[in-house]
């Protein structure tokens, strides 16, 4: 009976092991995972949409509040960016020939399309002096602070 | 030949212990490879295009430096190596949110015959990774002509 309850014991445990990894990953990478909503859209078809996973970290210092997110192969222009309610929202459309023609294509992994991710903050962030640049393909946003402190600050006299 | 019946266990114990006896015995192997370490930490997305006049591959490299990259073919064998190095951290800044995977990727790919360096251009633009392949004379199928 050893035998049996070896294989069961280490199947429970392979299954454990996948569901662990299974929540981490998912903590870690599912708001990464960003739906691409192709632009060739057919009058009676539903729109296609592929996933694409755009990482993003979130640094907070004093002063500022940086968002790097990672998006390959884009033009500049394609972002639009707005800062609303404690949160970034970053969309932004790839183009592609794929989506004109995917003839002669043996792999075809990466997605294209317009999408959009939404990053919370972690504070209210001044959007007037907020700072964009996308660079080898990780778009960088800094945020100053609101300064909140200031408002709370009340001196008593007396 | 005679059947011997054996308590049905039996059979998932012998089972086991053959599995067991193979991996110790015959799988050594495995002994010079680290099974518990991931082949690579990232795993970039890449599309493969071809048209008449060679190969189109694009590979997705965010925030890796250009320098970073090698692209070398041996053998028939295109490979493409990097790494995504960590940026310095500084001690003020609190991580609020990590999803970027840093570390090094590896993917290789056979090539047509008679590729060689020579037909092989790579450059790097906005994070996206461009190996063009030419195709050489060789690389064509030849017709014959049936006479």
């Amino acid at each position: 009976m050893t035998g049996l309850a070896d294989i069961r014991h280490g199947a429970e445990r392979a299954w454990d092991n996948l569901v662990e990894d299974w929540k981490s990953l998912r903590q870690s990478a599912a708001g990464a995972l960003t739906r691409f909503k192709s632009n060739k859209s057919e009058v009676g078809t539903p729109q296609s949409f592929q996933l694409g996973l755009l990482a993003a970290d979130v640094k907070e210092s004093d002063k500022q509040v940086v968002v790097k997110l990672e998006v390959p192969g884009m033009e500049k222009q394609d972002f639009h960016l707005t800062v609303s309610d404690k949160s970034l929202v970053v969309k932004g459309e790839k183009h592609s020939e794929v989506e004109e023609n995917e003839n002669g294509y043996h792999i075809l992994e990466r997605a294209y399309g317009s999408f959009t991710r939404v990053i919370p903050l972690p504070s209210a962030v001044d959007e007037e002096t907020t700072k964009a640049k996308y660079d080898k393909g990780v778009l960088t946003v800094t945020m100053p602070k609101v300064d909140t402190q200031a408002v709370r600050k009340i001196s008593v006299d007396g | 030949m005679s059947l011997i019946v054996r308590h049905p266990f039996g059979l998932v114990k012998q089972l086991h212990n053959d599995v067991n006896q193979l991996f110790d015995n015959h799988l050594s192997v495995f002994d010079n490879y680290d099974l518990g370490k991931p082949l690579a930490d990232i795993n970039p997305r890449i599309d493969i295009k071809e048209d008449a006049e060679g190969y189109t591959l694009m590979v997705e490299t965010p925030g890796i430096k250009p320098e970073d990259v090698h692209v070398t073919i041996k053998d028939g064998v295109l490979s493409i190596k990097g790494e995504h190095k960590q940026e310095e951290e500084k001690k003020e800044e609190n991580y609020l949110r990590r999803e970027r995977v840093f570390g090094s990727f590896s993917r290789q790919f056979s090539v047509p015959q008679g590729v060689t360096d020579e037909n092989i251009s790579a450059k790097v633009n906005h994070g996206v990774l461009e190996v063009r392949i030419q195709k050489t004379s060789e690389t064509e199928s030849r017709r014959i002509n049936v006479e």
